[in-house]
């Protein structure tokens, strides 16, 4: 992370009630605005991630995310406008976030996470936010994110329920340890309510902003898991597997 | 006897209609005993998410005891003392 910039006095009228928070303030702040993040997707779970990381005032925001939006994404996919159905999701995701806050540099990559441009990305951000509704590009940003010991938040949901997994590499169990080969069985297809990936994305944003600025407990080697059914959310002690094929090696 | 409640998530919630249930096992059951008597119970379209078919726990479902995620030789577990065993299949939506 540069620690490059300062903030300015238009940062600190646009900022100044989470400036406020008791352990935030002016250092988190200069944190977050010194912050690329990676959000992988930016669907029903990494749009209001985005949102979410625009408010908050990270310095950059660098979205992946192929494919033209169509009628049925607009249940979830909140940074998208009805007006762009048929455009390119990127592009509407970027229009969206530029006119919430201009102060956010928005950089658009048109493309899903794949094996020839995950280690590029992630090169370029301080934290990854993982929103791929497939585990072959999740599992791939957890391994480039070990491999160059970036932070990362996977979040992810299924019908009513949410578990967000945050990563400090070397340190944390990562994706990989829980998730050693691609599950056969999850479908592409999900049912979803907006507001469901929705509460999963801003808990993912949440402990992003822990992990970065230490403001809370941050909860690496936790997942977190809830159940909007029932409003039952608990929080699992994750093992580090000693054989993973991405964090095992390491200390 | 032991009761241990068992809670489910993802597809395996869709397919049992339930969150969760309390089931009697014998003392001394073991979490593949435990695995093998639900399958059994629920039938093939549950065992098929739980289980590959030599009968062992897929590796990405999760299997957590007491709110502790369990590595390694899980089948060898033995539930003694156990309150809740949660079972959590893969999920990945976005
Ligand atoms: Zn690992």
């Amino acid at each position: 992370m540069s620690s490059g910039k300062e903030l300015t006095d238009l940062d600190r009228s646009i900022y100044e009630w989470q400036l406020d928070v008791p352990g935030f303030g002016d250092e988190g702040q200069a944190k977050l605005r010194n912050t690329t993040a990676l959000v992988s997707r930016c669907g029903g779970l990494g749009g209001p991630i985005c949102l979410s990381l625009a408010a908050a005032g990270f310095g950059k925001i660098i979205i992946a995310h192929a494919g033209d939006l169509r009628l049925d994404d607009l249940n979830r996919q909140i940074l998208m406008r009805h007006e762009d159905v048929g455009s390119a999701r990127s592009e509407s995701a970027k229009r969206t976030l530029s006119s919430f806050n201009p102060h956010v540099e928005v950089e658009v990559v048109p493309e899903n996470i794949t094996e020839d441009n995950a280690e590029a990305l992630v090169a370029k951000a301080d934290i990854v936010f993982s929103a791929a509704p497939l585990f072959e590009e999740r599992l791939l940003m957890n391994q480039e994110c070990v491999r160059q010991n970036k932070l990362l938040v996977d979040s992810a949901m299924y019908n009513l329920e949410g578990r967000i997994i945050p990563v400090i590499p070397g340190d944390s169990a990562c994706l990989a340890c829980l998730y050693p080969e691609i599950p056969p069985r999850w479908k592409r297809r999900f049912p979803v309510i907006g507001a469901v990936s929705a509460l999963a994305a801003n808990i993912g944003a949440m402990e992003g902003i822990k992990l970065l600025t230490g403001l809370g407990t941050a909860n690496a080697n936790r997942m977190i898991y809830f159940d909007s059914g029932t409003m039952r959310f608990q929080t699992i002690q994750l093992k580090r597997n000693s054989e993973c094929k991405v964090c095992g090696k390491r200390s | 006897m032991m009761e241990i409640t068992i809670q489910y998530t993802g597809q395996l919630a869709g397919i049992t209609g339930a969150g969760e249930e309390v089931v009697e096992l014998a003392d001394g059951s073991s979490v593949a005993s435990l695995v093998s008597q639900l399958c059994t119970k629920h039938g093939s379209q549950y065992a098929d998410l739980l289980v590959n078919s030599e009968g062992e726990i897929r590796p990405s479902t999760l299997v957590i005891l007491d709110g502790v995620q369990t590595e390694g030789e899980r089948s060898e577990i033995l539930l003694e003392g156990v309150r809740a065993v949660m079972l959590m299949t893969p999920i990945a939506g976005g």
